[in-house]
């Protein structure tokens, strides 16, 4: 094996993550090979740096921030689905065509229900006029027979 | 007597929608979830906000885990993917810090410590300062590589398990592992070797 090739090697030759016959065949060179040897000293110098730096651990306290930092997600979703807050997340496009929507549906609902009013209107009105208009010819037969009797 | 609950056990309780189990997971993995993701980014308040970020999202989407692989090797990829993200968000932003200058400012928070340290040995600060120097090297690596290396020497996984957290082969684990500690010799050569006593 050359120098190339051990090299390419050093890393897993390291975390012992080799198969035996390429570990063997490395170990060979580095006997012979005061390069490879110094390269693999110092590739074992920074693991052991590397090894000494001491672990960082969160303050006291996290699952509790974290569970606050959950319940808020959930409200946020609340929120989301059913809150006011959603409209001001929309993006312009969606928000212009949902209140294009939303002015439609009022107009439409509006017309509906005005349409239905004169609706009941005219039909009361009709029944008014009918009756109305029965009683006047009624009228008008009783006050007109007399005048023309007089006439006559 | 929740610490005899396997992983898996607790993700199954979890699932029958057991919410304290999620809690023994988190007290179980805070720290280590924590430091990782301290490796990568750097930063204290990062580490504290992204750490949080991947517990959050465990708890949103651990009734879909399937529990093909192990539960730690399905959060350390939920937190290689939060660090991504977060890297990338980082650096579409213009006015955030770049990594390097994430360690230089530690290196001057470094500096700080140092003078604060007056009256320790002078050994003391020698390793102070190498340390500071290696984290500022391990910190100009590339994402992928820096990642890689991190998950290796802080947690000891395996290439095996390397390559079940980024879904590659082992191979591309051995070549990145590689050429991560090939980086980090050039740029660590001036300040190792034989006066360090190593």
């Amino acid at each position: 094996m050359d120098c190339k090739k051990v090299k390419k090697e050093l890393s897993s030759y390291l975390d012992n993550e080799i198969n035996l016959d390429q570990k063997s065949k490395v170990k060979e060179h580095l006997k012979k090979c005061k390069a490879c040897s110094y390269q693999l000293k110092q590739l074992r110098q920074i693991q052991s740096l590397v090894q000494k730096i001491p672990s960082q651990k969160p303050e006291p306290g996290f699952y509790e921030r974290l569970s606050s930092r959950l319940s808020k997600k959930k409200i946020t979703l609340k929120e989301r689905l059913f809150g006011w807050g959603y409209i001001g997340r929309l993006s312009p496009r969606v928000a212009i065509v949902a209140s294009i929507v939303l002015i439609l549906s009022i107009s439409s609902l509006y017309l509906w229900r005005s349409s239905s009013i004169s609706g009941v209107n005219i039909e009361v009105f009709q029944k008014e006029y009918i009756y109305y208009s029965n009683e006047m010819s009624s009228f008008a037969e009783e006050s007109v027979l007399p005048v023309l009797l007089e006439i006559k | 007597m929740h610490l005899t609950y396997s992983d898996e056990q607790l993700v199954e309780k979890f699932k029958a929608g057991d919410k304290d189990s999620f809690r023994i997971l988190v007290e179980r993995y805070k720290s280590r979830v924590y430091n990782i993701i301290y490796g990568i980014m750097g930063s204290g308040n990062e580490a504290e906000d992204l750490s949080q970020e991947v517990f959050l999202n465990v708890y949103r989407f651990l009734h879909r885990f399937k529990e093909k692989s192990k539960f730690y090797t399905w959060l350390y990829r939920i937190a290689v993917n939060v660090c991504f993200s977060a890297q990338k968000k980082k650096n579409k932003s213009s006015n955030v810090l770049s990594l390097t200058e994430l360690s230089e400012t530690d290196n001057t928070s470094g500096k700080m410590e140092l003078a604060d340290q007056s009256f320790s040995s002078q050994k003391k600060l020698e390793d102070m300062e190498l340390a500071r120097k290696i984290k500022s090297a391990i910190n100009s690596l590339s994402e992928v590589l820096k990642t890689t290396f991190v998950l290796r020497e802080f947690e000891d996984l395996s290439y095996q398990k390397l390559a079940k957290v980024f879904q590659c082969s082992k191979g591309t684990i051995k070549s990145r592992l590689s050429r991560a500690r090939e980086e980090l010799r050039q740029k660590l050569k001036p300040y190792i070797g034989e006066k360090n006593g190593l």
